[in-house]
């Protein structure tokens, strides 16, 4: 199991999760203030040593360019494959799928395909084209079509199709290209997160941003369905699995409404920066916001919040929901590197006790001067502890489920780290240095057997039953790589690979044992051998 | 024997604890009179670092912490990654693309007088940046005023209290570069300096010390940004920023060879010393902005422990 982050070069760097070992020592004395303690002799040399063990377990993907800065991650299914998409700062969203690497140096890896999801319009100002071209957000649609969301908030639904050349169609996974025109709907200016109702309703989504309040926009509705702004219009969600129809309507089917003015007569400012669903239906969603807010908003009682509970005082950058199964507490990261656990219930049981506690001054619970006016209880309680050690703005937070059953909690930021607590007890369970600064991450949970970085020496495993075909295009690449000797991009056009796609890695590897017979007979054409590096090449952007 | 600060009577602990001091006082007397009749003074002594006493030296290297130092695995070695990384980061313009550093120096608002003295000091380390008053100005409108002047840093110094002097450093790197606020401390005036010699207009040379991290890379770059990237060795000044243990001690000297081996320093300018509370990414926005470092007690897990 592996964590995936996007750093700002444009790179992802695989982290193994499963591994026990990791560059932070835990305190040998869970009680004991590591200050007081004396350092021990070789305290230090087996700290390096275990950092640089955990650094040769990352494996990077990608070359670094700063202008494909990853903005934003996804993990989905495309035609039945895990792959992750991976939104970039010039307007490119790559699906990869890392369970297939990059075996040989010409050979195909884990990209499955790069999409430009945006190309600026004629006649743009170098500024608006930036904001064109960066992607906010980025997700999948249904199996086949893969949604992007730009920072002018246009959404742009993309069909991924297999590559048209692929001789055997039943057991050849192509890469996919961009089938047909890609359908753009406009979602309205500054929206930050764009989130489907996952796994059932990828066409309902819910959108939210700066001065954009969150709302539901179902793409299957008609028009008639679209609630109005002035009244209490409530939404019942949806109960059966559905589909998404393949038009891009913009009908919202539900707006939330902002609290009332606060104390002093104002309104509050919204922004929102994370939206989850809470439940399959998509009648229960949380966000976070920049004002250090975390509200509650359940679409069968009212438009208002349910709850608001403050955090920090610093904005929230992430949401997520943990554990993964059972939904009941929320983890939420802000921009100085705290991750706070949210506990919903904790906050009930508390308010159940106050209002049990209400209206009798002689209770203890009563003591303080604050409950005896009359004021709002500290949202505090809501907060049930936190996960400590990030020094940077913490971009993402992901709850994750070890294969021994812990849970864990996934930070990445902006300090370079990849850090990982146990969720229950809260400590620190390992920590990468990763040396850029990282935007996003996803869990991957099928192994990664040989990375894109490995030495040439390592390459053992291979694709069976590689074609003719596959060795003409490498050929036909590798000639124009030796044509242009400055031009650093690789194109993958069509590069049809043969492999399985459902079957996982390590099941091909044990049924194919005459892989060394199979690459003997395949004629090759005798092609002058350029050094090219081992890190797998970004393809130029398509249209 | 019992420690004597469990002795529960006053007069007796004192006299038992006087009696351990005279001796052990008396001990290392004898030790140091035993070493000179072995022959050999202290390195720097007249007599010179003798035989004995190097050994001696050799073997008894005292710990310290900054040789004790906890292992920073943010530290940065031989690495192409970081080397890219590196040179694509906001101030590759400097860098790579040689943009020469133009730097406005302003204060908060209200400045004392001395605040507004030592701004222009200040100013007169870094020889394209000049002194700007203030007024009522946001620091965000400041930004984009020096932003549309084509200004590459911006530089204000903070001061709470009139009387207290400065206390606080904004860097912030324009256009879109990072922002860095250092607590100020430690500020000597040129006058203020015993023996100090008057700068000369000569572009000075730079000294980054001991930035090992990558966060102290990208502060030892911020630095080094702000100075005309080939000095006036004629001028034979130089301006020193040297790291250790998070403070970072800034200096301005001139030097002088006496022979090859002999260096004579004279201090100039002023004097002052550093140290990072936060890094933000993008210009000055504390509130919405992402803060790359930001210092906490938290952090503070071991004394041994830094970050730069």
């Amino acid at each position: 199991m592996y964590i995936l982050a996007g750093t700002e070069g444009g790179q992802i760097k695989a982290v193994p999760l499963s591994a026990p070992r990791s560059s932070s020592s835990a305190p040998a004395v869970p009680g004991a203030p590591s200050a007081l303690r004396p350092m021990e002799p070789g305290a230090r040399a087996a700290a390096e040593a275990a950092a640089k063990a955990a650094a040769a377990q990352c494996t990077t993907f990608g070359t670094l360019d700063k202008n494909a800065a990853v903005v934003a991650m996804a993990s989905v299914t495309i035609r039945g494959r895990e792959a992750v998409l991976v939104a970039r700062a010039n307007g490119v969203v790559d699906v990869w799928d890392h369970a297939r690497v990059n075996e040989e140096e010409e050979g195909p890896g884990p990209l499955l395909a790069s999409v430009a999801a945006f190309v600026p319009p004629e006649g743009m100002s170098i500024v608006e084209k930036r904001e064109w071209v960066k992607v906010v957000d980025v997700d999948a649609l249904d199996d086949t079509t893969i949604m992007a969301v730009n920072s002018r908030g246009t959404l742009a639904a993309i069909t991924l199709d297999p590559a048209p050349n692929t001789p055997r169609s039943t057991t050849t996974t192509a890469i996919l290209q961009v089938a047909g025109s890609v359908q753009t709907v406009d979602l309205g200016k500054d929206i930050h997160r764009v989130r489907p109702c996952a796994p059932h309703h990828r066409h309902l989504l819910a959108v939210g941003g700066n001065e954009r309040d969150l709302h539901l926009v179902d793409l299957n509705a008609p028009k008639s369905q679209e609630a109005d702004k002035k009244e209490e219009h409530l939404y019942t969600g949806l109960a059966k699995p559905s589909v998404w129809t393949g038009e891009l309507r913009h009908t919202v089917v539900w707006r939330a409404r902002n609290v009332p003015f606060d104390s002093v007569g104002l309104r509050v400012p919204v922004w929102i920066t994370d939206v989850r669903f809470l439940n399959a239906t998509g009648t229960q969603m949380a966000t976070c916001t920049a004002y250090h807010e975390v509200k509650f908003y359940d679409t069968t009682k009212q438009r208002r919040p349910t709850a608001v509970i403050h955090v920090g005082d610093q904005p929230l950058r992430s949401l997520t929901v943990l554990p993964p199964t059972s939904h009941s507490d929320l983890l939420v990261s802000d921009s100085k590197g705290a991750v706070y656990r949210i506990s919903p219930t904790q906050a009930a049981a508390h308010a159940r006790k106050a209002a049990r506690a209400a209206g009798d001054p002689d209770h203890p619970r009563n003591k303080s001067i604050a409950r005896r006016s009359g004021k709002p209880i500290a949202a505090g309680s809501a907060v049930a502890g936190a996960y400590k050690g990030a020094q940077g703005a913490v971009r993402q937070v992901l709850p994750a489920t070890m294969p021994d059953g812990a849970d864990v909690v996934c930070a990445v930021g902006l300090d370079r780290f990849v850090r990982v607590w146990d969720a229950k007890s809260h400590a620190v369970r390992a920590r990468w240095f990763v040396k850029q600064r990282l935007e996003a991450a996803v869990v991957w949970r099928t192994p990664i057997e040989s990375g894109g970085a490995q030495p040439e020496g390592q390459a053992e495993q291979e694709d069976e039953e590689v074609g003719d075909e596959v060795w003409d295009e490498l050929d036909a690449l590798e000639r124009r790589q030796l044509g242009d000797e400055d031009d650093e991009e690789d194109t993958f056009e069509e590069l049809a690979v043969s492999g399985e796609p459902t079957k996982k890695r390590k099941d091909r590897r044990t049924e194919g044992d005459d892989d060394e017979d199979d690459n003997v007979d395949v004629p090759r054409a005798p092609v002058k051998k350029k050094a090219v590096p081992k890190k797998l090449k970004k393809p130029a952007a398509r249209k | 024997m019992k420690n004597p600060s469990e002795i529960r009577n006053k007069h007796k602990r004192e006299e038992i604890y006087q009696k351990l001091k005279a001796e052990k006082s008396r001990k290392q007397i004898e030790e140091r009179k035993r070493r000179k009749k072995a022959g050999g003074g202290e390195p720097g002594t007249a007599r010179g670092p003798h035989r004995f006493s190097s050994e001696r030296l050799k073997n008894n290297v005292p710990k310290t912490i900054d040789n004790t130092k906890e292992y920073q695995e943010a530290i940065v070695e031989d690495d192409e990654e970081v080397f890219a990384d590196e040179d694509s980061d906001e101030f590759a313009s400097f860098f790579t693309g040689g943009q020469p550093p133009k730097i406005c120096v302003t204060t908060s608002m209200r400045p004392s007088a001395d605040l507004h003295i030592f701004a222009k000091e200040f100013a007169s380390l870094f020889p394209t940046a000049e002194v700007r008053k203030r007024g009522t100005f946001d620091i965000k409108d400041i930004v984009k005023f020096c932003t549309n002047r084509e200004f590459t840093d911006l530089v204000i110094i903070h001061e709470d209290k009139k009387q207290d002097g400065p206390n606080a450093v904004i860097f912030i790197h324009l256009p879109d570069g990072p922002t860095a606020y250092f607590k100020l401390s430690n500020v000597r005036l040129s006058k203020e300096i015993q023996g100090h010699g008057r700068a000369t207009p000569h572009l000075p040379e730079v000294i980054l010390n001991n930035f090992n991290t990558r966060l102290g890379h990208t502060i030892g770059r911020f630095f080094a940004s702000m100075f005309p990237p080939v000095p006036e060795f004629m001028g034979r000044q130089v301006v020193t920023f040297h790291n250790q243990r998070d403070f970072i001690f800034v200096r301005r000297h001139r030097y002088m060879f006496e022979n090859k081996e002999k260096v004579e320093l004279q201090e100039l300018g002023p004097q002052f010393t550093l140290k990072l509370k936060w890094l933000q990414r993008g210009t000055f926005d504390t509130r919405f902005g992402d803060y790359e470092f930001s210092f906490s007690q938290k952090m503070e897990t071991s004394r041994r422990k830094f970050f730069l």
